[in-house]
């Protein structure tokens, strides 16, 4: 197959496999950061554990298979949207680092003192790794200040109303749908009792707000997703993040009136847009320069050689339905058991 | 000063990674030969021991999975000169191993440490089965990776784009520099298990716990000890034929302690020889000690100042991995691609301030975690068969 359109279909993957890091990751992380606050209890803290752990570690795999194919697809937009956002991508490792061992390893010990500090780390690793991936996103459609083939970055750089926002939308709806996920673990109680948490704290009605602010930011510069090539051409793909706005508005109503399933489906359906949004709105680039669309890194500027794309393309076709289909099977079949 | 930074950070970081790396390597064959002679016998000793060491594994497997990301991501930040030259041919094993090995392991090792109690016995032999197919696949595509480094085979280098252009998938895969270097490393990983798994068992025959059962463990570690070493020298003498081929300046390194480049200086060839003769000399030592405890097994068995001094030995195969791997990275230098392409062109032109953060950062945490994971590793060891097993 043509050079040219490996690369494009594996720019989707990488999209898509982004999302479904994230889709996964959300709920599961929320349960993280509620430890501290609804389970007073080691048994619910186990409960709680029971339902990421099992979970976590082939979550996280989608995250390295989406960073591992930036790199193997487009080594060169890999290598400076890294080291552009050198002190993020560290932050990011950290939070990963103490959530992954603090889910894992919080009862491997029974000292009331390493139980204490485990709960915190994962709580703690769980918010910041919502927020620095939430800032992260929104820095990539929004695209960097990149000109003249270089990062004009500090260590500042990426924090924008827009990306502070996205960071703390992340977190709002690990809290929401964390509660879904322990609903459909069959965690009656603790389900009802972070249920009345995100009510009683206006969680849930900073889903839509964080989102407008995230929308309206990544739209305020000249260069925007809104003003690139896709969208300027076909002027209806606007309905999809005013249908990912409309869907985040419905989390924020299902999850008020306690609808675990169709709150889920919401969220589903509003990430899926939102980056839909953002990838039809970068395209057809790996880096985006929201200096000027020239600056920007292109899909075919970037791109590795055919024998690269198709070797990736061959194992993606081989390998990610089998992924898919025993990470899928898994989950249908411990939510049926761990429900009864 | 940023080059010195950039290679002492991801020296620190694969060294820290490589603490677990090959003792999981290793420990999940022991827990599958356990697990599956429970199978077949139905006997509690067994599942017993499976449990138990399947406990250490999973602790050693968390602390190895999350500092293995940081590797990943360290190539972006910084390395990205590298990525750019090399991603073409170096990004598709990367790739494979996490579509291939990286969502097995990570998938059921997930149901292994949350579920194994709540699953059938055909269930729990699947999920180590693998776990272990995980971990060998991972290990082969990140050696396969590496191996390109040492023996660039199956690309081209073009002179004018600066990078290189990857051309054959077969010579990448099959190249025998990485089959060698996954053998010997596969190997030497089983070896330091063995040594580990020995000292415990022979702590809990000590200790009167469960005697019967650490018998049997400290019984297969004593024959992997002698079985693997006496394998080792001769995967890694055919090694050295190979590197006599393809990288002569490593053997004068290994040889005579110098190097016929500039770029090296005399003190890193002498380095490269010391550790390759401390290597050897373990090595020597490894054959002689494990004919020793499958010869004299009753002898230690019984003797508790001899089972002391097992536990004494326990560094002594990190030492030899470890100085196997400085023989084989610093032997390398100047280059990160051998003849092509060399360390100092490799690094990303960040801020200097910001490779310092990274690495008081990264430095900093990783001592938490060091104590973290030993005091974990510890008292799961300690407490043996009356742990956590469920």
């Amino acid at each position: 197959m043509n050079q040219e359109i490996l690369a494009h279909i594996l720019y989707g993957v990488i999209g898509l496999a982004y999302f479904i890091y994230l889709v996964q990751e959300i709920p599961t992380i929320g349960v993280g950061i509620f430890n501290i606050f609804i389970a007073k209890s080691n048994e619910d803290k186990k409960k709680l554990q029971s339902i990421s752990g099992l979970y976590s570690d082939g979550i996280e795999v989608w995250l390295i298979a989406a960073v591992g194919l930036t790199f193997a697809t487009f080594p060169e937009a890999f290598g400076e949207l890294f080291s552009g956002i050198y002190v993020a991508a560290y932050l990011l490792l950290i939070a990963i680092i103490f959530r992954g061992l603090s889910v894992e390893l919080i009862f491997k010990d029974d000292h009331p003192k390493w139980i204490k500090y485990m709960s915190l780390a994962w709580s703690i690793s769980g918010l910041l790794l919502m927020f620095v991936l939430g800032v992260y996103f929104v820095n990539i459609f929004t695209g960097f200040t990149y000109e003249n083939q270089s990062m004009d970055m500090n260590i500042f750089s990426i924090f924008s109303t827009a990306s502070i926002s996205g960071g703390l939308l992340f977190i709002a709806l690990s809290f929401v749908l964390s509660s879904v996920w322990m609903k459909f673990n069959g965690l009656e109680d603790l389900s009802s009792k972070a249920f009345q948490f995100i009510k009683k704290y206006g969680i849930i009605y900073s889903i839509p707000l964080l989102f407008s602010l995230v929308l309206m930011g990544i739209n305020n510069n000249i260069v925007s997703i809104i003003s690139g090539e896709l969208f300027t051409k076909y002027t209806w793909l606007i309905a999809i993040p005013i249908a990912s706005l409309l869907f985040f508005m419905l989390v924020t109503l299902f999850s008020y009136l306690v609808k675990p399933l169709i709150t889920y489906v919401s969220y589903f359906l509003g990430l899926a847009f939102f980056f839909i949004s953002g990838f039809l709105g970068t395209f057809p680039y790996t880096l985006f320069s929201n200096v000027a669309f020239e600056e920007g890194l292109t899909i075919s500027e970037t791109m590795s050689s055919p024998l690269a794309l198709t070797v990736l393309s061959v194992v993606l076709v081989i390998i990610l339905p089998i992924v898919i289909l025993y990470q899928g099977q898994k989950y249908v079949y411990f939510l049926r058991k761990d429900k009864h | 000063m940023l080059e010195v930074l950039s290679r002492l950070q991801f020296a620190l970081t694969v060294a820290f990674h490589f603490i677990f790396v090959p003792f999981t390597i290793g420990l999940i064959i022991f827990v599958l030969i356990f697990e599956h002679r429970y199978y077949k016998t139905d006997d509690q000793k067994f599942k017993k021991l499976s449990e138990f060491f399947g406990n250490i594994f999973i602790i050693n497997y968390a602390f190895g999975i999350v500092t293995g990301i940081v590797m990943t991501v360290q190539f972006g930040t910084n390395w990205s000169e590298y990525v750019r030259a090399m991603g073409d041919v170096f990004g598709s094993p990367l790739v494979i191993e996490a579509l291939l090995a990286f969502f097995l392991e990570a998938t059921f090792a997930g149901i292994w440490a949350f579920r194994r109690n709540k699953i059938s016995k055909t269930f729990r032999l699947i999920t180590l089965w693998m776990i272990f197919i995980g971990v060998m696949l991972s290990a082969l595509w990140i050696i396969t990776a590496n191996g390109f480094m040492q023996n660039p085979v199956g690309a081209t280098w073009l002179v004018d784009e600066g990078k290189v252009i990857f051309d054959n998938f077969g010579n990448l895969f099959f190249n025998p520099y990485a089959w060698y270097m996954f053998t010997h490393n596969h190997l030497a990983s089983i070896m330091l298990t063995s040594f580990i798994v020995l000292a415990i068992s022979m702590y809990h025959i000590q200790k009167k716990h469960n005697a019967d059962a650490f018998k049997i463990s400290a019984k297969i570690a004593a024959w992997v000890i002698l079985i693997t070493a006496v394998l080792m020298p001769i995967t890694g003498n055919l090694y050295m034929n190979l590197i006599a081929v393809v990288q002569p300046d490593k053997l004068n390194m290994i040889q005579n302690g110098v190097s016929v480049s500039q770029d090296v200086g005399e003190i890193l060839p002498i380095y490269v020889r010391g550790a390759f003769l401390v290597m050897v000399g373990l090595g020597t030592f490894f054959i002689l000690f494990g004919l020793y405890v499958v010869i004299y097994f009753e002898r230690i068995y019984t003797s508790n100042t001899l089972k002391k001094i097992m536990y004494a030995f326990i560094p002594l195969p990190y030492i030899a991995i470890m100085t196997g791997w400085m023989v084989a990275e610093m032997g390398r230098q100047p280059w990160i691609i051998y003849n092509m392409m060399k360390v100092s062109e490799g690094i990303s032109q960040v801020p200097v301030a910001q490779v310092w953060f990274s690495i008081i950062l990264l430095i900093s945490f990783y001592v938490l975690l060091f104590f973290m994971d030993y005091y974990l590793s510890i008292k799961t060891i300690r407490k043996g068969f009356d742990g956590d097993l469920s």
